[in-house]
């Protein structure tokens, strides 16, 4: 999971850039110099070329080479932003999944934020200013004070979160849900912020990543908070998780549990709070219900599908599968698409599948902007 | 109609005279200016000349000249316009581009 603070851009982008970024997209997309030439009817020598820096392209190039890496054409005219270059580079065809995955998420998260601010440039979304936690957090136990001071700022007690996307926007976070591989990336952007989690993780887990990535917007951005530049990234991710945890299934839900059907009622807390087993385990380990063997053991004893179902009475509760966007932002699109600034085309992808062109309303032809 | 700079065609326009087989009204109407259009353009006609072959008309036009569209600058007004008409990676399917200085003064 990847946390950026700010989308910096260090200076206006050159030829240079545009062909770095055509690279990176071409091995994040695993495809060779040549490969990718045949897509988009041009000579390798010329994909070289752009490569390097040493020839310019069009727009109908640029379309084409968009189509062909399955990325927004704005990628390729994006400066990196300063924190993601952090992360491990894309450097020649032998480079992981993992990373090819995490940068495919990461153009996603930034053309995420270009449709977030293309709507709020038309003045129809004004984002939620990010719940930032002003406490000091040097470890798990305050992450999880933290967890729990967001829960009360957002009215929700010890009560599962009925909409994991309605509160990540109540708290200044716009989650996109994506069927690119990986798990989540988010950045801030001024007074808001924006993460992408993938939906092609189960239910649990996704709410998960949605959370964790919320965390890294309430503690803050990982190379300026508290937790110290000392702090390994493991161990940062680690408190992020706590936040996450206790948000999603607060320390006092679990203490109140009937032990005499520990299991049971464990069952009962993953379906009702949509909880991955592993994250409901891992609380029931924090607050002393189960030692850390019982822990590693409980693990790989999963409740079937039919077990969690039936826990909650058969009662479907999906969360992060239909919804792909926040509401307020699905209705600023809707509204741009009645006042004509965008086409229809345009709101469905602004809508990223949430909706086919065929749901949308007939609009009036008029003068629109 | 004199223009300090050129003009620059969009599908459509070239799209409606070309099947209306009026192609000469347009280069009578547009006869004191330079007319320019981009590949993508050239790349939505030809596209179309499948389903319509009079489109050919209009892809064989001398007297427009081609505007590459290959500074940084205009890639990203490139960007911007398809920002607003969605798809703008499945070029030949929107039938609608116009150079940045054309369109931007009708934007917020």
């Amino acid at each position: 999971m990847t946390n950026v603070r700010k989308s910096h851009h260090t200076g206006p982008v050159e030829w240079a850039d545009v062909g770095e970024r055509v690279r990176e997209s071409r091995l994040a997309a695993g495809m060779s110099q040549a490969e990718l030439a045949s897509a988009v009817g041009l000579e390798r020598t010329k994909i070289a070329k752009i490569e390097s820096g040493g020839r310019q392209i069009d727009a109908l190039e640029l379309a084409k080479l968009a189509a062909a890496l399955k990325v927004p054409m704005g990628h390729f005219l994006r400066q990196q932003p300063a924190v993601l270059s952090r992360r491990t580079s894309l450097v020649d065809d032998t480079d992981s999944a993992l990373s090819r995955d995490s940068y495919r998420l990461e153009a996603k998260l930034m053309a995420w934020l270009d449709d977030i601010r293309q709507v709020v440039a038309l003045d129809l979304l004004e984002p939620r200013k990010a719940a930032v936690y002003d406490r000091t957090v040097t470890d798990s136990q305050d992450a999880r004070e933290a967890a729990l001071w967001l829960r009360s700022r957002q009215g929700l007690g010890e009560e599962p979160i009925r909409s994991l996307m309605a509160e990540c926007e109540r708290a200044g976070q716009y989650v996109l849900v994506s069927d690119l591989p990986g798990d989540g990336a988010s950045l801030m952007e001024g007074d808001f912020g924006v993460s992408v989690v993938s939906r092609l993780a189960d239910p649990g887990r996704r709410r998960a990543t949605a959370a964790h990535e919320l965390g890294h917007l309430v503690l803050g951005d990982e190379y300026s908070t508290d937790l110290g530049v000392s702090t390994s990234r493991e161990d940062r991710e680690r408190v992020i998780d706590a936040f996450a945890a206790e948000f999603l299934l607060p320390s006092g839900v679990l203490e109140q549990v009937v032990k005499s059907d520990l299991r049971g009622e464990l069952i009962k807390l993953s379906a009702v709070f949509r909880t991955s087993w592993s994250l409901t385990v891992r609380q029931a380990g924090h607050v002393g219900l189960l030692d850390g063997g019982r822990v590693t053991k409980w693990f790989s004893d999963a409740p079937t599908r039919a077990e969690l179902r039936d826990a909650v009475g058969w009662v479907p509760q999906p969360d992060l599968e239909g919804v792909r966007v926040p509401p307020s932002y699905a209705h600023a699109v809707m509204e741009a698409l009645r006042q004509h600034f965008v086409t229809p085309a345009r709101a469905v992808e602004l809508m990223h599948g949430e909706v086919e062109i065929e749901d949308l309303p007939e609009v009036e032809t008029g003068s629109g902007s | 109609m004199t223009a300090s700079r050129p003009l620059i065609l969009d599908a459509m326009c070239l799209n409606h005279f070309a099947r209306a087989d009026r192609l000469d009204v347009l280069r009578d109407l547009l006869i004191s200016d330079e007319c320019r259009r981009t590949y993508v353009v050239i790349e939505e006609l030809r596209v179309g000349s499948a389903a319509h072959p009079a489109l050919q008309d209009a892809l064989a036009l001398e007297w427009i000249k081609v505007h590459r569209l290959d500074t940084i600058s205009e890639l990203e007004c490139f960007v911007k316009w398809t920002g607003r008409i969605g798809a703008g990676e499945r070029i030949g399917v929107k039938p609608v581009f116009s150079r940045s200085r054309n369109w931007r003064a009708a934007w917020r």
